[in-house]
This record gives structure tokens, C-alpha cells and sequence, in this order.
């Protein structure tokens, strides 16, 4: 029962980032990725782990979609040309996307045939690793993000 | 098994049930805040008003507007209600819960705030600009108000160590009623819970004065009124949720020898939540656009993060 959800809700989710991509309205290309990321959530919850699942719902049902949907709409989407495809930028997406591939494809393998516990993750089994074992590349990664934000609201910020 | 689906289908048919006598206990309070008697015609004091209502919206036409997007359109109020209920699936009321889960307070939190994305759809596949205006004030509602509740809540998980329920009732019951150790965070949640179901002082998503309808302009019939038992649904719920974490939930005197006991206990304190945002919409003015989103960013998105140091040093103590 649990394999038919999960392979259910899997689908959803590929087929939906698929609709995200090729669709030719930007909104509903943002609600489609919405309803991938909520299908991935419960992808995570068919593998038993609830509190990782319904995170991802939060951060990115609950805020980055929002985001990208209000600054969507706030843009004058007509005013935009048709891009044409280049080759140069053409042939770095593909090779980016090929690399991405292959390390999935390889991540899969050699997780290959793991069985799945009944329920792996809490917010503790999460929390553990990540504030104990790991504390000084998750610090690295928020200063990091921390970095980006500083450098969008420099760039943003209008000269007075 | 058997009390699952009993369970469920008693929160489903009491959502629903609900919805039409509250709108009409809601006129009423309004009313007679207001000095004037509220409705009065169908039946004794007006009680078969949501009836009357009802029966009128049912057979009202049903109009999708030229160059609307008719799937989102149709979808958005659905999405609502569905939303709304599926939020209330993980809340238990007394010892009636329908889905048992250990993070059910974070996926009440992720349900709700999935939910504003009925009226951000509605606004967009109207083909209004009132409406279209109306999503766009939602979108930035959901992202004022997210953070400070987020905050106000992570105090109280602190506190209690526990996402479930059942768990921060038995805190409650050990130690003390919530809102006597997080006040702070007690009413910052009463007061984004307004700004969460779209009630005013915060209700700009409609804003009947300057945007018509706002997200609903365009609606007629079932499908307008689809989106109030999403919007009441979602005021039973987070009152439900405000009780539990910070008022107890279903504990009280004999609770636990009579289990039905909890159970009224728990819809009384919730109750009281619910005549408060009858009473906050009688009260308050709408704040304007500008001033909800510095109350959120700039006011009580600080003090709900000074609260966490709060929290954090009461579990330390009380633990």
C-alpha cells in the first residue's frame, strides 16, 4: 500500500516539475512547481518521514512559492520578449543538468535495495546530526545564506 | 479502524455543520454591538436565517466570468474548504481525534498556510483587477504574517517539548495552563490568527471599501459561499489550536474520569476564540496595506524572536 502512494505521488511530482518547466503562463508554471513540492512532501511522507514532509510544505508551499508568485504578478510579464535559445547558454544548462543526473542516478544506486524503516524522522532524528555532528557546516551554510541576503538588499537598494 | 472513521466523520460533519450557525450567531453579536438587532425575519430572532441563506445561494446562477481561467476559477474555492479540512483531520477535541500524528501541530501550520492559496487563485483566474489586487495583498499577507507565527509557536514547542497534542495537554495539565508561562505568545498568535484567516482588523485580501469583493468579487452562488466555510472552518480550527496551546485544551475539573466532559470543555474555550474575532471585527478598523506590513515585519516579528530566549530559558527551568 505504501509503494502505491509513494510511486503514485513521485509521478505527481516529476510530472508537475515537468508542467512547471514547459508551461508557457509563468503563473501556473508557479503553481504547478507548488503542487510538485506538495507531492514531494508527501513522497516524504509515504517513507515515513512526517516531520521532514510536512516541513517542506511549510517552507516551500507556505513561503517560497508565495514569493514567487507575488513577485510574478507584480511583473509586467508582456513586456517580455521571446528568448531565443542559444547555443552557448543551450549547451551549459544541458551540461549542468547531465551532472545533476548522474549524481542522482548515482546516489540511487548505491542506496539501492535499502529497505525503509516504518518511521526514520522526527524532529529530533533531524535535529541531532544536524546542531551535533554537523554544526559547523550547517553555520558555514547560514552565514553563507546570510551573505546572499546582505548582497541582494546591497544590489536592490536604490542610491540616495 | 473503526474509531478512526467514526472520528472522522464526526470533525468532518461538525465543520460543516458548524459553518451556518455561526455565521448567523456572528450577525447576531455584531448586531447588537452595533445597537441594532441583527437579522430579525425568518423564524424567532432570525434563527433560520443561514437557512434562508443557504437555500438562496444554492439557486443562485452560477457565473464564470469572460476570460477567466475556468479550471483555476473553479478550483480555488474547492481548494479552500478541502484545505480547511484537512487542517482540522489532525486537530483531536477532547479524545476524538481523526488522524493521529506526532507533528500534527506543524502540519496544522503547513495546511493553513497552504490555504492562502485559494484567494491568491481565485484573484488571479478572476480576469479582475480588484480581484488581481486582492491576490497580490494575500501573497504578502501570508508572508508578514508566517514568520511572527512561526515564532510564536517554535516558543511554545520549546516549552512544552513536543509537537503533538496529546503531549502539550499533558504538559499543560502537569504544569500549568500555557498562557500563564508564554503570554507573549499568546497574543501574538490571537493576533496573527486574525491576519491568518483573513479576519479583520486584517481581512485586506477582501477589503470591501477599495477593492469591491476583493478576491471574491467575481463569485456567485455555491462557490462564493465555498469560500466562507473555508474561512470559518479555519476560525474553528486555529481557535481549536489556540486552546490547546495555551488554555489546555480539554483539561479541567473531572475531565479525566468523563472524557465527553473535555471534549465540551475544549469547544467552550474555543468558542471564546471564536466570539473574540466577531468581537475584533466589530471593534477594529481595517489597517491599511502599508501598516499591516510594518506591524508584521517590523513590530511583532522582533518580539516574537525576543520570546524564543523567553521560552528557551522556561524549559530550561520548568522543563
Amino acid at each position: 500500500m505504501r509503494e502505491v502512494f509513494f510511486y503514485l505521488f513521485a509521478f505527481l511530482s516529476v510530472a508537475f516539475a515537468l508542467v512547471s518547466v514547459t508551461h508557457r503562463n509563468v503563473i501556473k508554471g508557479g503553481l504547478s512547481l507548488l503542487a510538485s513540492f506538495i507531492a514531494l512532501g508527501a513522497v516524504y511522507f509515504t517513507a515515513g518521514a512526517e516531520f521532514i514532509g510536512i516541513v517542506q510544505v511549510i517552507v516551500y508551499g507556505g513561503a517560497i512559492v508565495v514569493l514567487y508568485l507575488f513577485a510574478l504578478m507584480t511583473m509586467d510579464l508582456k513586456s517580455f520578449g521571446k528568448e531565443l535559445l542559444r547555443t552557448v547558454s543551450l549547451a551549459a544548462g544541458g551540461a549542468i543538468s547531465l551532472f545533476l543526473l548522474f549524481s542522482v542516478l548515482y546516489a540511487g544506486y548505491r542506496f539501492y535495495g535499502g529497505s525503509i524503516p516504518a518511521a526514520v524522522s522526527g524532529a529530533k532524528e533531524l535535529a541531532l546530526p544536524l546542531f551535533y555532528r554537523f554544526l559547523l557546516p550547517f553555520e558555514v551554510v547560514s552565514v553563507l545564506l546570510l551573505v546572499a541576503t546582505v548582497g541582494a538588499v546591497a544590489v536592490g537598494r536604490r542610491e540616495e | 479502524m473503526i474509531e478512526n472513521l467514526l472520528s472522522m466523520a464526526f470533525i468532518v460533519g461538525l465543520m460543516l455543520v458548524a459553518v451556518p450557525p455561526i455565521t448567523y450567531l456572528e450577525r447576531k453579536v455584531l448586531g447588537h454591538m452595533q445597537q441594532r438587532p441583527g437579522p430579525m425575519v425568518v423564524g424567532f430572532h432570525g434563527v433560520l436565517q443561514p437557512l434562508a441563506d443557504a437555500i438562496k445561494l444554492i439557486f443562485k446562477e452560477d457565473i464564470i466570468p469572460k476570460g477567466a481561467d475556468r479550471l483555476l476559477f473553479m478550483f480555488a474555492p474547492s481548494f479552500s474548504v478541502f484545505a480547511a479540512l484537512l487542517a482540522a483531520s489532525v486537530v483531536p477535541i477532547g479524545f476524538i481525534q481523526a488522524v493521529p500524528m506526532k507533528s500534527a501541530l506543524l502540519f496544522v501550520m503547513a495546511m493553513s498556510a497552504i490555504s492562502i492559496y485559494a484567494l491568491i487563485l481565485a484573484g488571479y483566474s478572476s480576469n479582475d483587477k480588484y480581484s488581481f489586487l486582492a491576490g497580490m495583498r494575500a501573497a504578502a499577507q501570508v508572508l508578514g504574517y508566517e514568520l511572527p507565527l512561526g515564532f510564536a509557536i517554535m516558543a511554545a514547542v520549546i516549552l512544552y517539548g513536543s509537537f503533538d497534542f496529546n503531549r502539550i495537554v499533558e504538559w499543560q495539565s502537569q504544569h500549568g495552563w500555557g498562557i500563564l508561562y508564554q503570554p507573549v505568545a499568546f497574543l501574538l498568535f490571537l493576533f496573527v490568527m486574525a491576519a491568518e484567516v483573513g479576519r479583520p482588523p486584517f481581512d485586506l485580501p477582501e477589503g470591501e471599501s477599495e477593492l469591491v469583493g476583493g478576491f471574491h468579487t467575481e463569485y456567485s452562488g455555491m462557490r462564493f459561499a465555498a469560500f466562507f466555510f473555508g474561512e470559518y472552518i479555519n476560525i474553528i480550527v486555529l481557535s481549536l489550536v489556540v486552546s490547546l496551546l495555551f488554555l489546555g485544551g480539554w483539561s479541567g475539573p473531572l475531565a479525566d474520569k468523563y472524557p465527553v466532559l473535555g471534549v465540551l470543555y475544549h469547544l467552550g474555550k474555543a468558542a471564546f476564540f471564536i466570539f473574540l474575532t466577531f468581537w475584533l471585527r466589530a471593534t477594529f478598523p481595517r489597517y491599511r496595506f502599508d501598516q499591516m506590513l510594518s506591524i508584521m515585519w517590523k513590530i511583532l516579528l522582533p518580539i516574537s524572536i525576543l520570546n524564543l530566549f523567553v521560552a528557551a530559558a522556561e524549559a530550561l527551568f520548568v522543563g
